[in-house]
């Protein structure tokens, strides 16, 4: 029998989601900085503005609901992701809402969607005017996103909090990388802010040979490398990253997208010393194999179609492609409707699985995640040579991920689910497509994108489309990023409620 | 009955949306997308706002155009560049420049990109400065947002001895 949430309940969530909706307020003290050194006052009022209701909401929220609950449940922790997140969205949206460069709250709202959900997709209008203050917003809640909203909150608790744990898992991510889940927020963002550094600078040096000014090199140094290691895909200018004309731009970019859709697991190996790991891991090779393997059948069908002709082209196009879509972030260096029209159907399908397939587990990239397509593989595998054996041979299947893991039948039912979910969400974002009025190869590329938190498109994503599509991508980012479970037992718990009355 | 030949041309170029694709009439940035494999190495003109950056790389150097349908790559020679004074940002409208070029729809010279390699760059309207709203209108309730935080963050420090 389902659980009917009790006072106790609502005021634990109210309280941890106050808490996250308080830092993330605080964090727009960040695109405030920017708009009063570049003298972009709207913005820095439109930002205040937004960081005041935040500070506001979760100031509310902890107050109105006492004291944190010391024994935090599962359902808990689970409905707090979902309801921080959804209140991040509400005000966060606020600055885009006020500009001019959004025609609506919702359009607002999609966008930061995509970019807490590192998805990339983006409503807004007349983006080569955008001012820098919303430049780094947007790039900001992409690495945010990245890295994961409640997580950034839990490394700010000084001292031990209990079921931290639990809300941790809610974020999609459940892997520890050290025994207490708050220094293991802590240890993810050390992982993320030394890239940052060493990312965001290798960018803006890049940037200067590119011909840029200094300070305009590293604008889009920091901001090009936040949604390239978060996976996001957002870009500063209507080119996206064909805008840098720059081979070594995109080799740089393509490094930094691998790397962010890694485990944080397998960062904090390498961190703490242990190389041989990414040789080793199941995830890695499962990207390395996949990645090659749909890098080049796109290889292949692009130079057999002529699209492009030179090995240097094919590399630049379809690889930069593929390894985008396959690392979730959704970086371009073609045009939208280049794909429609001139990349032929086996490339479109390629990037369409390269989509769904999404990077590693605990890491900032979307999709089914390698680890699942791995272990779905091996449980192939292990199911066809079972029944090659003898009846009362026993077969066990192990599989390397930071140790030697035992393939059993919860962990391949786990991930079978999850891969299912995906297929659902996939289809029926290319239903709501299709009834908004676009193609089906359009609507099944576009619906990938936004299922594996990706963002590449093939042009339906706009301000002109439907609002109804727009709220569908909106809510199939939200459970995609989270992974389902957290939104469905929100929802379960809302139903549960109302069942009550 | 003479001007009827302009007339069904000026239609024609409504139609698909920039006209036809040879030196002197300009052409709209979707219509180089859109029909990108029929104008591949074709003299294009188009016209449009230089935006973002004027990006010089040697002895010849890279803007991006746009207008009001997309953006696109222009490579050109750093001498025509410079007569570019204004890139188009928050703060600023880009010079509008008419730039007649030979369109590729996958220049081996760089890398694939979409682009357009151009003989002349020529500013036909200065851009400069622009006055944004300083947004004064919603000044009161920024501060009062940011007072009403302040004040429930006394309390909540108060009772709980920290912010969360």
């Amino acid at each position: 029998m389902m659980r009917t949430p009790a006072l106790r309940d609502i005021r634990a969530i109210a309280y941890y989601s106050g808490v996250v909706v308080f830092w993330f307020g605080t964090l727009m003290l960040l695109p405030i900085l920017v708009g009063v050194v570049q003298q972009e006052w709207g913005p820095v009022i439109d930002f205040a503005l937004s960081m005041g209701s935040c500070l506001c909401a979760g100031f509310a929220l902890q107050l109105c609901c006492g004291e944190r609950d010391p024994d935090l449940s599962w359902t808990q922790g689970m409905v707090t992701v979902a309801v921080a997140w959804l209140i991040c969205v509400l005000l966060g949206a606020i600055p885009y809402a006020l500009s001019s460069h959004w025609g609506s709250y919702l359009d607002a709202c999609f966008d930061i969607m995509s970019g807490f959900t590192t998805t990339g997709l983006t409503l807004v209008q007349d983006i080569n005017h955008l001012p820098d203050a919303m430049n780094t917003w947007r790039h900001f809640v992409s690495w945010l996103g990245g890295q994961g909203m409640v997580v950034l909150a839990l490394s700010f608790f000084a001292k031990g909090l209990p079921g931290a744990y639990k809300i941790y898992v809610g974020e999609a991510k459940d892997e520890r990388l050290l025994p207490n889940v708050i220094h293991t927020a802590r240890a993810i963002w050390t992982i993320s802010v030394l890239w940052l550094v060493v990312g965001g600078g290798m960018l803006a040096l890049a940037g200067l040979g590119l011909g840029f000014s200094p300070g305009r090199a590293v604008l889009h140094g920091f901001w090009v490398y936040m949604t390239a290691w978060s996976t996001g895909g957002f870009a500063p200018m209507g080119q996206n990253i064909l805008y840098y004309h720059s081979f070594f731009y995109e080799i740089l970019i393509i490094i930094f997208m691998v790397v962010g859709s890694l485990n944080f697991n397998l960062h904090w190996s390498v961190f703490t010393g242990n190389r041989k790991e990414i040789r080793r891991n199941l995830e890695t090779i499962t990207f390395a194999t996949t990645s090659l393997l749909l890098g080049g059948l796109a290889i292949w069908e692009l130079g057999k179609i002529e699209a492009y002709s030179g090995a240097v082209e094919l590399f630049r196009k379809a690889y930069f492609q593929i390894i985008s879509a396959h690392t979730g972030t959704g970086f371009m260096t073609v045009y939208a409707r280049q794909f429609i029209h001139e990349w032929g159907p086996v490339s479109m399908l390629v990037i369409v699985i390269a989509m769904v397939l999404g990077g590693s587990a605990s890491s900032t990239a979307g999709g089914f995640k390698a680890v699942r397509v791995g272990v779905a593989l091996k449980a192939l595998v292990h199911d066809i040579r079972r029944l090659l054996l003898p009846e009362s041979a026993v077969s066990v299947e192990k599989f390397h991920m930071l140790r030697s893991v035992v393939l059993d039948d919860r962990m391949v039912r786990t991930a079978m689910t999850i891969i299912l979910l995906y297929v659902l969400a996939l289809t029926v974002g290319t239903a709501a497509g299709a009834a908004g009025g676009y193609d089906f190869v359009t609507s099944l590329f576009e619906s990938a994108s936004v299922v594996g938190n990706v963002g590449l498109s093939a042009g339906l994503t706009s301000p002109a489309m439907p609002a109804f599509v727009k709220v569908i991508y909106i809510a199939i980012m939200w459970v995609g990023r989270l992974e389902f479970l957290s939104v469905f037992v929100f929802f379960g718990y809302i139903w549960a409620g109302v069942r009550r009355r | 009955m003479r001007r009827l030949p302009a007339v069904l041309a000026c239609l024609a170029c409504l139609v698909f949306g920039g006209g036809v694709a040879f030196a002197g009439d300009t052409v709209t940035l979707v219509y180089l997308v859109e029909n990108a494999a029929a104008l591949d190495g074709q003299t294009v003109t188009i016209q449009g706002e230089v935006v973002g950056d004027v990006m010089m790389r040697g002895d010849f150097g890279w803007i991006n155009v746009g207008d009001a349908t997309g953006d696109v790559g222009v490579w050109a020679p750093a001498e025509s560049l410079r007569k570019v004074q204004y890139a188009g940002r928050y703060h600023a409208k880009g010079d509008i420049v008419r730039v007649t070029g030979v369109f590729h729809r996958a220049d081996p010279e760089h890398g694939g990109d979409l682009d357009i390699h151009a003989g002349q760059v020529e500013v036909v309207e200065a851009g400069g400065p622009v006055s944004r709203p300083r947004g004064q209108e919603r000044l009161p309730w920024a501060l009062a947002s940011l007072t009403g935080a302040l004040a429930l963050g006394v309390v909540v420090w108060r009772r709980k001895g920290g912010l969360v």
